[in-house]
């Protein structure tokens, strides 16, 4: 088991590098130069030499190559560079990044127990009402875009009643931090877990359903143990296998792709930072920010192989 | 016949499934008795109603199923006393009551190893989780009685292999655990559906035999369900012969092979493959095919299929007559003997 874990894990590291690779090399493509955000277009002109110096000196002229393994190393030292607009990426990333990870954590922590708990109920008493309920409900939340329903809270929630603030993720006046971001947080997290729960209810339910139908959930009624041990027991651990797939691989969604969410929540996360650096051409922000939601994906790729192992000795023993 | 003597005594039992808001009988005024320490093969064609009829017992069927009986009674017999359970009057398909029997009193052994194990937990835990239930016992000592219990399975290497998963069996083996499964309460009444039609051929007989053994070294009784006649010649002490949905021919083996009589199980053993048949010779079907339960017309069912129907047959319900004693057949060709319920 132990192998096992080492070997995914070091499978990450050459997955990595390939990754910087490709976004390092694609993002040079595009053809902007760093140099036009640096000087303003009359220092260009005036001074050519001396813009040739700075060109030099900053290993820009150097081959795409060696540029590459300089900014490698960097980043292997914790030096993520600079965006176009001057400030340490590092910090950036580092103010930006929990923000994004509370606002995915909360709505996978609350979308998982509610979801998986629902659709559970719904397979365990099938065209029940919780079923019925459930079944409207999650095409509903399916159907509805994202924004929408962020849109529609906010115009409800902010605008009508005045419960919650619109957006951001902090005020500048708050004195208990706790409520203050409880307050910021509630919608946005409430968006992105109506989402959530649609998927994850039906999935949950229809993988339940497929499991309670199989022979050996019989083969435990037949040993006369008590219902709930027969469905948590027997089914549930059966049925929780593609359930944590879908769970675990929504991360990398919520990092990088709650793009919508953020903005229109305008959260200062990381998607909203990535949105914003490439529209402004800023490359090396979108570079630090793709390898991270890529590095993201990786790790849920490999705690989708770890719980797998762990859920089922076939995959286990088999290794 | 009283309690003592017999085990498992079914009377007039009906199951049906709704589909499409429609009601499909598929089991129709079956009944058929068990007695104590001997055997009772349920034969008949796939779909005939075997399987729904011992699962409508067990209350095993999903929540589209309608069971009604007048008598499902089974007699425990503990220590010389005889108690009377009336399965008919229990609500809750998994309730406190049927659970309390599964398992030390009744238990199935299932059709498919393949998929009746549960793929996440190791043999040995699957086995002892019954008996862990029933007598609350420690998980040391259950596993000893686990391991006691594969031995005498004849299961190799028990002490390694009562930790492995059920993948790393092989079919047979896998029914061996299934067995076990159903073994470890020490039931008195073992319902095997077709426990060998998964497997090949000699593992069949390695299985058939190691449930015979049971049989006759612990005195248990069987319930076997099957659709293969050799296997029931081998094994019945009396045979129930269904078509759809209802008994048609019961009796002792005797009575049933040496004596058939329902012109459906004169058919059904005329259709055995017998080793050696000769050039030419073509092996003999029942032609037509099993009609479709849904839609139901009154009559004999196999009236479409049967050499010797007449008109009356066509008509009504059709009872069932004793032609000798514990001889019931199904068929107008005997109504000069009297009529029996069943």
């Amino acid at each position: 088991m132990l192998k096992f874990i080492l070997k995914k894990l070091l499978m990450i590291i050459p997955m990595l590098l390939l990754i910087s690779m490709i976004v390092f090399f694609g993002l040079q493509m595009t053809g902007v130069d760093p140099i036009n955000f640096m000087v303003s277009p009359e220092t260009l002109s005036a001074n050519a030499n001396n813009v040739e110096a700075l060109r030099e000196s900053l290993g820009l002229n150097d081959p795409l190559i060696v540029q590459y393994f300089h900014w490698l190393g960097n980043c292997l030292h914790g030096d993520f560079g600079y965006s176009f607009d001057g400030s340490a990426i590092a910090s950036i990333i580092a103010v930006r990044m929990p923000y994004t990870f509370e606002l995915a954590g909360y709505s996978l922590v609350l979308s998982a127990i509610i979801g998986i708990g629902i659709g559970i109920i719904s397979a365990i008493r099938q065209n029940g009402i919780i079923d019925y309920v459930g079944r409207v409900l999650a095409v509903l939340g399916q159907a509805i875009p994202q924004f929408l329903v962020g849109i529609i809270l906010i115009q409800f929630f902010s605008i009508k009643l005045g419960l919650f603030p619109s957006g951001n993720r902090v005020s500048p006046e708050a004195t208990n931090t706790f409520v203050d971001a409880f307050v910021h947080l509630f919608l946005p997290v409430l968006t992105l877990t109506i989402g959530m729960v649609a998927v994850l209810m039906r999935y949950a339910r229809n993988t339940m359903l497929d499991v309670l139908n199989s022979d050996y959930i019989k083969t435990a009624r037949s040993k006369g143990i008590p219902e709930w041990k027969v469905y948590l027991k027997h089914g549930f651990r059966n049925a929780m296998k593609p359930v944590l797939v879908i769970l675990v691989f929504r991360i990398p969604m919520l990092v990088g792709g709650s793009v919508v969410i953020e903005s229109v929540f305008s959260y200062p996360g990381i998607g909203l930072t990535m949105t914003n650096a490439i529209t402004s051409g800023d490359y090396p922000v979108v570079l630090v920010t793709t390898l991270i939601i890529a590095a993201v994906m990786l790790i849920c790729s490999f705690m989708v192989d770890v719980f797998n192992a762990l859920l089922d000795p076939r995959v286990r023993l088999g290794e | 016949m009283n309690n003592q003597e017999i085990i498992l005594d079914v009377k007039n039992l009906n199951t049906s499934f709704i589909s499409d808001r429609k009601q499909v009988d598929i089991v129709k005024s079956v009944s058929f008795q068990v007695k104590r320490g001997t055997t009772l093969s349920v034969v008949g064609e796939s779909g005939c109603g075997k399987s729904v009829t011992m699962n409508s017992i067990m209350r095993f069927l999903g929540s589209n199923a309608r069971v009604s009986a007048d008598n499902i009674q089974y007699n425990a017999l503990r220590d010389g006393e005889i108690t009377e359970y009336h399965l008919e009057t229990y609500k809750k398909s998994n309730g406190p009551e049927m659970r309390a029997l599964r398992g030390p009193d009744m238990s199935m052994v299932f059709q498919d190893p393949m998929s009746s194990l549960n793929p996440v937990y190791k043999v040995g835990d699957q086995v002892a989780e019954g008996l862990i239930q029933h007598t609350g016992m420690g998980k040391k000592e259950a596993r000893e009685k686990v391991l006691e219990l594969f031995r005498k399975l004849g299961i190799p290497d028990p002490e390694s292999r009562i930790d492995c998963y059920p993948h790393q069996f092989s079919g047979g083996m896998k029914q061996r655990v299934v067995i076990a499964i159903a073994m470890i309460c020490n039931p008195e009444l073992i319902i095997c559906d077709e426990p060998t039609t998964a497997l090949d051929v000699t593992i069949q007989a390695q299985i058939m035999e190691l449930l015979k053994d049971l049989q006759v070294n612990e005195g248990k009784s069987i319930v076997l369900i099957t659709h293969n006649m050799g296997l029931v010649a081998e094994m019945a002490d009396e045979v129930c012969v269904m078509y759809m949905g209802r008994v048609v021919e019961f009796g002792s083996l005797e009575d049933v092979f040496d004596h058939t009589s329902h012109p459906y199980t004169k058919a059904l053993l005329r259709s055995v493959p017998v080793l050696g048949l000769a050039d030419g010779q073509i092996l003999e079907t029942i032609p037509g095919i099993t009609p479709n339960p849904a839609d139901i017309k009154g009559g004999c069912d196999f009236a479409d299929r049967c050499p010797d129907c007449t008109e009356r047959c066509r008509q009504g319900v059709i009872p069932a007559f004793e032609i000798a004693k514990g001889h019931r057949v199904r068929c107008l060709k005997y109504d000069s003997f009297p009529e029996v319920n069943g």
